[in-house]
């Protein structure tokens, strides 16, 4: 998505894995005074669940299969699971996925997705939509 | 011996080494540590916002 926007905004320079952290930054890697220095209007990205200082939002709601999936390799890679996958099968994964166990971040999944949807949807400052696999 | 800690060194390691153990720990440490953040909100600013992966 924010390569998406960020290529609409800069036609003559396109967005790339370098850039993109000085155009469209993840507030969860800059601090605040660089931001602060950002073009108006700033484009965020953040995984918080509901916030009600956003005034604009672009939520995207991911097919859980998809996080599913991705969110197992991503726990392999960092060694948050046992690396060989014949002791760690992709069930008993799936079972502390949907307990939430790694989602640390974002809270579990249901609980951000439907804190923006009960509170913003129908807003006219906000769009959502569903990515489907 | 005493150690100082940052909050978001502590976070790091108990996700990095016993993620599951102490899940609900670390959920309330990250929670701690989003509230605390401190993002200046402007009225024209635009979010993308997901859940966490997905490459937003």
């Amino acid at each position: 998505m924010r390569f998406l926007i960020g290529n609409l905004i800069y036609q003559d320079n396109p967005i790339t894995f370098k850039n993109i952290e000085s155009r469209i930054p993840e507030i969860y890697f800059n601090p605040d005074h660089i931001m602060r220095r950002l073009p108006r209007p700033r484009i965020l990205k953040s995984h918080e669940r509901f916030q009600s200082r956003y005034p604009r939002i672009i939520y995207i709601v991911h097919d859980p299969r998809d996080v599913w999936v991705s969110f197992c390799h991503r726990n392999l890679k960092w060694r948050d699971i046992p690396d060989t996958p014949d002791n760690y099968p992709m069930d008993e994964f799936a079972a502390r996925f949907l307990r939430a166990e790694f989602d640390v971040i974002s809270v579990p999944g249901a609980d951000n997705v439907g804190s923006w949807l009960s509170m913003r949807e129908g807003s006219a400052t906000f769009l959502w939509f569903a990515t489907r696999t | 011996m005493f150690y100082v800690i940052t909050q978001r060194a502590a976070y790091r390691l108990i996700v990095k080494h016993s993620p599951a153990r102490n899940a609900a720990a670390a959920r309330v440490l990250a929670g701690e540590q989003l509230a605390r953040r401190n993002v200046t909100v402007c009225d024209d600013d635009i979010f993308i916002t997901s859940t966490l992966l997905g490459n937003n």
